[in-house]
C-alpha cells in the first residue's frame, strides 16, 4: 500500500515537472488580445505547431516551410530579404514581418487583412508565391504521414488531421514565441540598469517615437503613413488595398521594435538596411502627403550624437535568449 | 478508433430514445432551381440569350430559428450548415424538437455572422478546408458559384461570384424569414432564374471581395429563398 502511494506521488510529481511553462504574461505587459480558452494551449499542440512550422509539407512542391522565411535566428523573419522570396523562387511583394508576441495582436500582415492568429497561415500557404497550396492539399497529405497521424494523435487524441487542428496547432506554437527578456524588460524588471548612453537613447525613444511604437510592445498595432516615398515598381498603398478606404492609403502596420537587430532589412518593402537608414528617414526622408501621420509633418529633429544614443537604446530591445531558444527551433523528433 | 466507434454507438442509442421520449424530427430541405427546376450542375441552361452553366454551388445557412408569428419558440444551437449542391446530404438537415412547440415561421441567415468570422478557426462545417473562407484575408465566403456564361469576357467565359463579408459598410450576411405552409417537412427553394437572367455578364464575371457588387449580389440572394409546396 505504502509502495503504491510512493510510486503515485512520484508519478504526479514528475508530471507537474515536465509540465513547462509555455505561454506567461510578464508583469507590466498589458493582457493578450488572444482568446486562450479556445485553444488551451498543451504541450502536444505545441509541439505538433512546431514540426508544421518547420516542415515543407505545407507547400505544393514540398520545398517552402514556414521557417523559409521566418527563420528563428532573425526572431522569425527572413534575414537579408527586403522582399522574401517562395516558391518556384517567385518573389513576394512585402517584407515578411518577424513573429513575436503574437498573443497581443489584434490584426496580421502589413495592411491588416488577417483577423485572427489561426487564420493568418492560411494567407501564405494559399499565395501563389509563398507556399503555392491550399490547407484542403496539405491537411491530405498530412493524413498520409505515419508521423503527423501519431502527432495529431498525441494532441487532440484522434489522429485524423483536419484544417481546425492544423491551424490551432501552428497557432500554439506562434503563440508560444514570446520575447520580454531583452535589456529593457531586464531594466523594467530591476535586474539590469541602462547605460548613460542607452538612457540618454530612451529619453529621446520616449520623446519622439513612443506614440506609435507604443511600450511595452513597442507597437500600438494600429496602422500608420510614416511618410516613405512610394516605390514605383511595387506602388504599394498598404492598407488602403484592404479597406477601399482613402484615409487608410500608404499606411502600413506600426511594427514592433523589439528584436530589431536581427529583423534587417527594415519598413513592409525592406529599403532601408541599417538603423541609421532610418533614422536618416525620420529626419530628413519623410515626405509630406494626406494620410502622414500627423506627428511627423514636422519631421524628428535628432543631431548626430542623438542618432548613437537612440540606437543604442533600440539595441536594447535584442532578446537573445528568445532568438536562441532551443525550444524554438527545429524540433527533432522521429 | 475502437472507443470512437463505441461513442459514436452510444450518441446513436440515446439520440434514439431522446427521440422516443420528448420530441420530434423536423427536417428542412434546400432546392436550388432555375426556372423552376432542379439546378444540375454542368447542364447549360438558356436565360436571355445566353448560355450559362453552373459547376460549383456551395453557401452558408446558419442561424436557423422558428417563431409562432413574432415569438421566437426554438433556435439551433452552433447552426451552421454548409450546403454544396453536390453533396446530396448536405441539402437535407434535421433536428429535434420538444412535442409542444407551434410554429408558423422559419429565420435563417445566408452566410456567417461577423462573430464567427472574428473568433479564430473553427471545425465540421466552418472548417476552411472547405475553400468557404478567404485566405488572403479574413472572412468567410457566403455563397459561392461558379460556372460558365456565354457573354462573359473571360477565360473560358468563366465567371466567379464568391459573395461575402461582415463589416461595415458591406457585411453581405442576410437574414431571411418566411412564413411556413407546411409545419414538416420544410422544404425551401432558391430560385436562380432571375438573378443569372439580370446580371449583366459583360461588365459583372467576377466578385471576389467584400464591396458594393458584392452587397447587392447578397441582397439578391435573399429575395431568392421561398417556402415550397402549396
Amino acid at each position: 500500500m505504502k509502495k503504491t502511494l510512493v510510486v503515485l506521488v512520484f508519478f504526479i510529481c514528475s508530471a507537474f515537472l515536465s509540465q513547462k511553462e509555455f505561454f506567461s504574461t510578464p508583469k507590466y505587459w498589458p493582457k493578450p488580445t488572444y482568446d486562450f480558452s479556445k485553444n488551451p494551449i498543451d504541450a502536444n499542440k505545441v509541439l505538433l505547431g512546431r514540426v508544421l512550422f518547420y516542415d515543407p509539407i505545407l507547400s505544393a512542391n514540398n520545398t517552402i516551410s514556414c521557417e523559409s522565411c521566418h527563420s528563428p535566428f532573425s526572431a522569425f523573419t527572413h534575414i537579408d530579404h527586403s522582399l522574401s522570396h517562395g516558391i518556384h523562387d517567385s518573389i513576394g511583394s512585402r517584407n515578411s514581418p518577424a513573429l513575436m508576441n503574437l498573443a497581443w495582436k489584434n490584426s496580421f500582415m502589413w495592411d491588416g487583412a488577417i483577423k485572427h492568429l489561426d487564420m493568418q497561415a492560411l494567407a501564405p500557404i494559399s499565395h501563389p508565391s509563398e507556399m503555392g497550396s491550399d490547407i484542403n492539399s496539405s491537411v491530405i497529405e498530412l493524413n498520409k504521414s505515419i508521423k503527423y497521424r501519431k502527432l495529431f494523435y498525441a494532441a487532440f487524441g484522434d489522429s485524423l488531421a483536419t484544417g481546425e487542428k492544423t491551424l490551432k496547432a501552428l497557432s500554439q506554437f506562434l503563440l508560444t514565441l514570446v520575447s520580454a527578456n531583452s535589456k529593457y524588460d531586464q531594466v523594467k524588471n530591476g535586474t539590469h540598469v541602462f547605460s548613460a548612453q542607452e538612457q540618454n537613447g530612451y529619453i529621446l525613444f520616449q520623446k519622439n517615437c513612443s506614440s506609435c511604437h507604443v511600450e511595452p510592445l513597442f507597437t500600438n498595432d494600429t496602422f500608420e503613413n510614416n511618410g516613405l516615398p512610394v516605390d514605383s515598381f511595387l506602388r504599394d498603398v498598404g492598407r488602403m488595398s484592404i479597406s477601399s478606404n482613402a484615409d487608410d492609403s500608404l499606411k502600413f502596420k506600426v511594427p514592433t521594435l523589439r528584436n530589431i537587430e536581427y529583423t534587417y532589412p527594415y519598413m513592409h518593402d525592406g529599403r532601408f538596411i541599417k538603423l541609421s537608414e532610418v533614422l536618416n528617414h525620420y529626419t530628413k526622408g519623410i515626405q509630406n502627403s494626406k494620410t502622414l501621420a500627423p506627428q511627423l509633418v514636422k519631421g524628428i529633429m535628432l543631431s548626430a550624437n542623438e542618432k548613437v544614443d537612440l540606437i543604442s537604446f533600440l539595441l536594447s530591445l535584442s532578446d537573445k535568449e528568445f532568438v536562441f531558444n532551443p525550444e524554438h527551433r527545429y524540433p527533432k523528433i522521429n | 478508433m475502437k472507443m470512437k466507434s463505441t461513442f459514436m454507438l452510444l450518441t446513436i442509442i440515446l439520440t434514439h430514445f431522446s427521440l422516443m421520449g420528448q420530441g420530434k424530427i423536423v427536417n428542412i430541405s434546400f432546392d436550388v432551381l432555375i426556372n423552376k427546376s432542379t439546378l444540375q450542375i454542368g447542364k447549360e441552361y438558356n436565360i436571355q440569350q445566353n448560355k450559362i452553366s453552373v459547376n460549383v454551388l456551395r453557401f452558408f445557412i446558419s442561424n436557423i430559428e422558428l417563431y409562432q408569428n413574432e415569438n421566437k419558440v426554438f433556435f439551433e444551437e452552433s447552426s451552421f450548415h454548409l450546403i454544396d449542391i453536390k453533396e446530396a446530404n448536405s441539402k437535407s438537415l434535421s433536428f429535434v424538437l420538444p412535442e409542444n412547440i407551434v410554429y408558423n415561421k422559419i429565420k435563417f441567415a445566408l452566410g456567417i455572422d461577423s462573430t464567427i468570422n472574428v473568433s479564430g478557426v473553427m471545425d465540421g462545417d466552418l472548417d476552411p478546408v472547405h475553400g468557404m473562407y478567404w485566405t488572403w484575408q479574413s472572412g468567410y465566403i457566403n455563397f459561392k458559384m461558379e460556372g460558365r456564361c456565354s457573354e462573359c469576357p473571360a477565360i473560358k467565359n468563366d465567371f466567379e461570384f464568391h459573395i461575402g463579408g461582415y463589416q461595415y459598410p458591406f457585411n453581405a450576411f442576410q437574414e431571411i424569414v418566411l412564413d411556413l405552409k407546411k409545419n414538416n417537412p420544410i422544404k425551401i427553394k432558391m430560385e436562380l432564374f432571375d438573378i443569372l437572367g439580370s446580371t449583366d455578364f459583360k461588365t459583372t464575371h467576377r466578385i471576389m471581395q467584400p464591396n458594393k457588387e458584392a452587397l447587392d449580389f447578397s441582397n439578391k440572394l435573399k429575395h431568392a429563398f421561398s417556402i415550397q409546396g402549396k
